[in-house]
């Protein structure tokens, strides 16, 4: 076992009210329904395999990637397909099962002295492939291709991101027996971790790649360019910790598990906390939800989540829950008030002279002004932690030239690690949406 | 509150698509978004976004300015009276060059702000807010007594040729505001340059104490006597005069001090570019040095830290090397072009006495290298990249 220290200067940690207390409620029998989110998925087109009203096992196959059809998905639960809810153009934005209390299941078997084509295509069968993505692209892995390495990415630095020694220290045996399934992949398994989990993961068979610094310090972008740097013709494999704990569930009881723990976060929940779910459950099984649209209902963090509304459901890569207020409200002159309560870490309001840096504060949805031109980027290009020029790489992607995009470093970033740029960016641009934009076109091209 | 939002959707109402009076719809949203943020939320990406936008950042750079512009006004007073050997008391010094400024601001704003409405109806784009700060930047730049027309003249140009031809706010590769000056300086020299302007009331003459001289420090410099520098009056100027700003020149330029409050507001704010500052006062410094070491006329001797306190060499620094948008924009290419900035400054101002306002033509220079100066900075980069890359593959 090995263990690289990194640090990361650049970044934001946004003082946000409405951490997770470590308490855990076990509400898995409330649940009813789960459902398999297709926007979770990027750059993937889910097509039913299973119809509405249609009777489904516990890992039986309901959906699979029309752009990549070995991938499939399954269900975590026996039940019944309840509803294909379905959004602008017939896209799926959700695919509801209900559970029906039966215990109906499809058995696997998989284990580490298997073939590694064997258990790859276990995993496919099983629906857990769909855990492993790979870099470049942050797309589902293609099981054709060798990793470099796999990483387990347990480093989550997000605003109120949760704690993983907390989470997974009643799932060590699954843990363990998952990561021996991942070393018959790839003999090169890391878990990345925060500086300060070091210990609890030291237990596991695997080697540690731990980072200090704010936000993005744990994305995996930044500790890939330190450890194994991604171009157009390697790839290395990634896969989240629970994710880990499925794999070595079927490996030791042979039936898919999706039972785990999700953190309730943000300033506007009322039952801060860990909930113990499955995978996919509706929201409002952990917080009462209101429907008049003053609150946003997001899966993952405040910053790269997704926004599925009070009856929405959690995403598959989603290990938080945050509720925020929505910020429909003008405000006179706001722009030219001095700001006493305004927390900004530009230091453009004066709230930057009164508060101690322990002080959280509330946080809305507000855009907090209109979109503008791309100017000034360096008052926001400095929340980047990447060797890159951001702007340099946004404008390419913006004109659409992939040529100057690949030379720029495309390959060796996700929309993820500009996310703090453009909660700093005074355009209000939607970095982001830019940044997929660049990685769809690579896809396309490839 | 309420009645002043239902004005303003009565006025969005009336400039709907189709309306006679649409041609005012970019103007009814500026005016709305400046009264008023807008209740947008977010609906990609980040959930949350930071409470700074355009207009705040715009705002403290206007902010910065206040020092440099009421300093302005007073010592256009100042020298005014200093000029006619009136008595004068600080109010006053403060009223009469508060009342020669307004006019070339308002016609600053007037003129620039009816052509970014124009662009921006045509673009069907909202006002923004680029031209809140250029329009400041360009009176203070000005000689006291300079013409309405002919500043109308400039602005026009600025904002036309400079800034709209290349689509607006962002896209601009020269900083409007100096593209004013120096068109007006090509343009009509005799209003832009020699010891006339500088003080109101001394073209037209009327009043002037006997042998007043408005030279500018740099002006008596250039004309190569090796007599100590003086004011209107034959004074000698300290260095503490030059500090403050109690010489003669460009209305907002004169004093080092206030601009470098100035400066410690957009330092403080994360507005300017400390690099860019840094770099343009020890380019200028060193050349400064360099020709203090060579020697040989006045120009050169003058001690090479009174060089960063006289002209627009301060003024040029803080708050037009930054500008965002014209400036290198990599960080390393930023200390190159604040670098190069202070060193043409002082290398044009002091080899070529007839361009005193070497700053001026210096930083426009740069902002026509500024982009050559960050592709060369990214090569670097990309090429680094490949040998990473390369590396990587050998090791697998």
């Amino acid at each position: 076992m090995n263990l690289i220290e990194l640090k990361s200067k650049k970044g934001l940690d946004i003082p946000i009210k409405g951490e997770a207390p470590k308490t855990t409620r076990d509400i898995v029998e409330s649940i009813t329904q789960v459902a398999i989110v297709p926007d979770s998925f990027p750059n993937s087109l889910l097509k039913p395999v299973a119809k509405a009203g249609e009777k489904v096992k516990a890992g039986q196959i309901v959906l699979y990637d029309k752009k990549n059809e070995q991938v499939k998905f399954t269900s975590p639960v026996s039940g019944v397909v309840k509803e294909i809810r379905r959004g602008e153009k017939r896209r799926i934005i959700a695919y509801v099962i209900e559970k029906d209390g039966s215990d109906n299941h499809n058995e696997f078997k998989l284990s580490a002295t298997q073939d590694r084509s064997e258990i790859i295509s276990t995993l496919l069968e099983s629906g857990l492939w769909t855990a492993i993505r790979q870099r470049p692209f942050g797309i589902v892995a293609e099981p054709e291709k060798i990793p470099d390495a796999i990483y387990i990415t347990a480093s989550d630095t997000a605003p109120l991101a949760p704690d993983y020694t907390y989470m997974l220290d009643s799932e060590k045996e699954a843990f363990e027996e998952g990561i021996k399934i991942l070393k018959a992949l790839s003999p090169k398994v890391n878990i990345t971790v925060k500086n300060s989990d070091k210990e609890f993961f030291k237990n596991f068979d695997a080697n540690i790649i731990s980072v200090k610094g704010p936000h993005p310090a744990g994305n995996l972008s930044f500790i890939l360019q330190k450890t194994n740097p991604i171009n157009k013709t390697n790839v290395v494999w990634y896969i989240m910790p629970w994710h880990v704990v499925f794999i070595g569930r079927i490996a030791l009881t042979g039936r898919i598990d999706f039972t785990k723990t999700v953190a309730l976060t943000g300033p506007a929940v009322q039952n801060h906390g860990y909930y113990k779910i499955i995978s996919g459950a509706a929201i409002d099984k952990i917080e009462p939800t209101v429907k008049d649209g003053s609150l946003r209902y997001i899966s993952g963090d405040v910053l790269t989540g997704l926004n599925v509304g009070p009856d929405g459901f959690i995403g598959f890569y989603h290990d938080q829950v945050t509720i925020i207020k929505e910020g429909r409200y003008f405000e006179f002159m706001g722009w030219a008030l001095p700001g006493f309560k305004k927390y900004s870490p530009s230091g453009m309001f004066f709230s930057k002279l009164l508060y101690s840096k322990k002080k959280k504060f509330d946080f809305d949805t507000n855009l907090h002004g209109g979109t503008r031109p791309f100017v000034i980027p360096h008052l926001s290009e400095r929340y980047v932690n990447l060797d890159i020029y951001p702007s340099n790489l946004i404008k390419a992607i913006m004109i659409n030239d992939i040529d100057q995009m690949e030379k720029l470093g495309i390959y060796e970033v996700m929309p993820e690690d500009f996310a703090l740029m453009e909660y700093a960016c005074i355009s209000k641009i939607n970095i982001q949406e830019v940044v997929n934009r660049g990685i769809e076109t690579m896809i396309k091209e490839s | 509150m309420n009645s002043l939002k239902k004005w303003i959707n009565n006025l969005y109402e009336k400039t709907e698509k189709g309306k006679p009076l649409h041609f005012l719809r970019s103007s009814v949203e500026a005016l709305d978004t400046f009264l008023f943020v807008p209740d947008k939320v977010t609906s990609k990406g980040a959930h949350i976004r930071d409470y700074a936008d355009l207009k705040r950042t715009m705002t403290v750079v206007v902010i910065a300015l206040i020092p440099a512009m009421v300093f302005g006004w007073y010592n256009t007073g100042y020298q005014h009276f200093l000029a006619t050997g009136e008595n004068f008391t600080t109010g006053q010094a403060l009223w009469y060059g508060f009342l020669k400024f307004l006019p070339l601001l308002i016609v600053s704003y007037g003129v620039g702000g009816i052509i970014e409405v124009i662009f921006a109806q045509l673009r069907n784009e909202e006002v923004n807010e680029g031209y809140l700060v250029t329009g400041l930047l360009i009176p203070m730049i000005m000689p006291v007594d300079v013409p309405l027309w002919m500043l109308a003249i400039g602005v026009a140009f600025a904002v036309i040729f400079a800034k709209e031809v290349f689509g607006g706010t962002g896209m601009n590769v020269f900083n409007p505001a100096l593209v004013a000056r120096a068109f007006l300086f090509f343009a009509y020299p005799t209003w832009m340059s020699g010891s006339k302007v500088w003080i109101s009331g001394l073209t037209d003459g009327k009043g002037i104490v006997d042998g007043f001289s408005g030279a500018t420090i740099l002006g008596q410099l250039g004309e190569g006597g090796h007599s100590a520098i003086v004011n209107g009056l034959g004074h000698p100027v300290s260095a503490m005069d030059m500090f403050l700003g109690l010489i003669p020149g460009s209305i907002g330029e004169t004093s080092t001090l206030a601009i470098l409050i100035g400066a410690a507001i957009l330092l403080i704010t994360g507005v300017g570019s400390w690099r860019v500052m840094l770099s343009v006062f020890a380019g200028g410094y060193l050349m400064a040095l360099l020709f203090n070491i060579i020697g040989g006329n006045p120009l050169m001797e003058f001690p090479a830290w009174q060089h960063l306190l006289v002209g627009g060499f301060a003024f040029g620094a803080v708050f037009m090397a930054t500008d965002p948008v014209t400036m290198a924009q990599t960080n390393k290419g930023k200390f190159i072009y604040g670098f190069l900035i202070g060193m043409f400054a002082i290398l044009i101002r002091v080899l070529n006495p007839a361009y005193p306002e070497g700053m001026m033509l210096s930083i426009l220079l740069m902002n026509m290298f500024a982009p050559l100066i960050d592709y060369t900075i990214v090569q670097n980069h990309i090429k680094k990249r490949m040998k990473r890359w390369s590396l990587n593959n050998q090791n697998n």
